[in-house]
């Protein structure tokens, strides 16, 4: 199944292109489409390590193995058996070069035309990077873009296709306009909650260089296609991003197709009947696109040296609690300076509460969301524990007040969890928290949405 | 006549800045725009024209931001020039502490907030609950949902 997406961008958007950009969209979107056959390669839902590993080689052998050779666990690597069946790697560039060929063979064509001086020199370096394995060059080049609205990405980037490793990356591609007004409120959001929320030392990356973009998109395809991320970070590599600074991509396109084909159905499932008419449509609409902004920003003041390693494989599902609950933490900032209104926190609350059931769904489809039910679960098992929600013919009226006031209280959890928690207490907390049941006692009411 | 109109707070500064920002949607932007929605009509059929779109969604919100500006200039009253208080009052810029981090702002008009720029709004929470509260004082702010301690260090 093809894992490329297409969306209609509005008029609006595209007159925002100059002539060239125009010209320039068809081998972009070309490129985009020609990602597609790569991650199908890599995508493998049966084995936990996708096909990035041989089906028989099992966990222990594979970290043998690459004491002698750490490239077997390199992010842009495919691992294989040789005629001794021994293992062996493959670079992401040579393996998939024929595929690779055509897509940057578009970025060379798009960059003739380019006339922007810095996007045409990222179209030329991604177009190399692809063949060459030089994807830092890329990431750099691509941070250094401007006065452009549109906007390409290529290359590996996620790495939740490697459940066995959470190493690594899959192929994914994007096609996008940047929406200026929502960008400039991002940016705004940005600031008011970096100057906040104060420094802190051991963080990943200084928040003041992170960048926000807010973009429709004509087209996403690879891991980026299978999943509809609603936003994301990059690039990936932790040094580029220390030196370089890095971007919080949010994906217009994708937040409103998952809007109604996910969120607002799930809110008409899961909430009960008197409560939800206290909501209008386009408030939780609201309500949801704060959460993904903030989704966004909070990743990154969470982003901890040694977290990774510290936390393995438990890392994600941490990341994604406390991502959840944090999101909401720090929306009180907005609410107390006067940037949302009480209304708004609320809406923020029922849209976050609906993101946790769509991983229930969206497992349904896609193994590789379990590591974020996972981590939806733990906040949602704490949250009816302590009487914050209560279930009676679906969720009735949360008791936002003791929801807010539990969910600081996991924040600052999980925060030290992922700030210098150990593997032990991650699992620990894991242990006691974790269970899917309360979560699937919802499964006839969402049985009737499709996942995305 | 009504005496229920909203009564805009504003600096001085703040007053003229708006004034600049009228003065130059009204003469620069509004022609501007008028000549662009011209041009876009000759490019032909204005169903499939995305230039005559965008140029009219972008004349409708200077319209909309030149109505605002008019009716808050209309309608300002100039806060007085800030002397240094030992309590906070509008135009005050405070160093406060609140779960452990410590922030400064100022606390101006609603027309003049921009909390990224670390001014806040005095109908804010945050704002109205820190008027005329002194140094050292620990002001509780508490909305419906959120309760939040702040402590005044100092006052500018």
């Amino acid at each position: 199944m093809t894992s490329v997406r297409t969306f209609k961008v509005p008029n609006k958007y595209l007159s925002l292109l100059t002539a060239s950009e125009k010209k320039m969209l068809p081998h972009l979107i070309e490129a985009v489409k020609g990602v597609d056959k790569i991650y199908q390669l890599q995508e493998n839902n049966i084995n936990n390590g996708a096909n990035f590993y041989p089906r028989d080689a099992i966990k222990t052998e594979i970290e043998k193995a690459a004491k002698k050779n750490p490239k077997i666990l390199s992010p842009f690597t495919i691992v294989k058996r040789n005629s001794k069946s021994q293992l062996v790697v493959n670079e992401y560039h040579k393996e998939y070069q024929k595929l690779l060929k055509p897509i940057s063979i578009n970025l060379k064509r798009a960059a003739k035309i380019c006339k922007n001086k810095s996007f045409k020199k990222y179209l030329e370096t991604l177009a190399n990077a692809l063949i060459d394995g030089s994807y830092k060059k890329a990431d750099i080049a691509w941070l250094k873009v401007k006065n452009t609205h549109l906007d390409i990405v290529i290359g590996p980037y996620e790495r939740y296709l490697d459940k066995l490793f959470f190493k690594k990356m899959a192929y994914q591609g994007c096609v996008g306009i940047t929406d200026i007004e929502r960008t400039q409120r991002g940016r705004e959001i940005r600031d008011i909650l970096y100057t906040t929320f104060g420094d802190k030392p051991h963080r990943v990356i200084s928040p003041s260089i992170v960048d926000i973009q807010v973009k429709v998109t004509f087209i996403i395809s690879g891991f980026l296609g299978r999943a509809v991320f609603t936003q994301q970070h990059l690039p990936s590599d932790s040094e580029t991003i220390e030196t370089h600074g890095s971007k919080i991509i949010g994906y217009l396109s994708s937040i409103d197709y998952k809007f109604e084909k996910l969120i607002y159905p799930i809110f008409n499932n899961v909430f009960e009947k008197n409560f939800r008419t206290r909501y209008k449509k386009d408030s939780i609409k609201n309500g949801n696109y704060y959460v993904i902004l903030l989704t966004g920003i909070v990743q990154q003041l969470h982003r901890y040296k040694g977290s990774r390693e510290r936390l393995k494989e438990l890392f994600p599902i941490f990341d994604e609690a406390n991502t959840v609950v944090s999101g909401i933490q720090h929306a009180k900032h907005l609410v107390l300076k006067g940037v949302i209104g009480q209304k708004e926190l609320e809406s923020m609350m029922v849209a976050q509460l609906c993101w946790m059931f769509s991983e229930v769904i969206n497992t349904r489809k896609l193994s590789t969301r379990e590591v974020y039910l996972k981590g939806d679960s733990l906040v949602y098992n704490f949250l009816l524990e302590v009487g914050a929600l209560r279930v009676h013919e679906g969720i009735s009226w949360p008791n936002f007040a003791k929801m807010f006031f539990e969910m600081e209280n996991l924040a600052s959890i999980f925060t030290r969890i992922l700030e210098e928690g150990t593997y032990k207490e991650a699992s620990d907390f894991l242990d006691k928290y974790f269970s899917l049941e309360p979560l699937k006692t919802f499964n006839s009411k969402l049985a009737v949405i499709k996942p995305i | 006549m009504n005496h229920n109109v909203k009564k805009f707070i504003l600096t001085e500064e703040g007053l003229d800045q708006l004034k600049a920002e009228c003065e130059e949607l009204i003469k620069s932007k509004r022609p501007q725009i008028v000549r662009r929605i011209k041009r876009a009509r000759e490019f032909g059929d204005l169903s499939e024209n995305s230039e005559y779109d965008a140029a009219k969604e972008e004349q409708s919100l200077i319209e909309a931001r030149i109505s605002q500006l008019e009716d808050v200039i209309l309608h300002a009253q100039i806060a007085q020039q800030v002397k240094k208080t030992d309590f906070v009052v509008i135009g005050s810029t405070v160093i406060v502490e609140s779960d452990g981090q410590v922030e400064e702002f100022s606390i101006v008009g609603s027309m003049e907030a921009d909390p990224a720029m670390k001014k806040i709004s005095n109908e804010s929470p945050v704002g109205f609950a820190l008027l005329g509260a002194k140094v050292g004082e620990l002001v509780d702010v508490i909305t419906p949902i959120i309760r939040a301690k702040y402590k005044i260090l100092s006052i500018k």
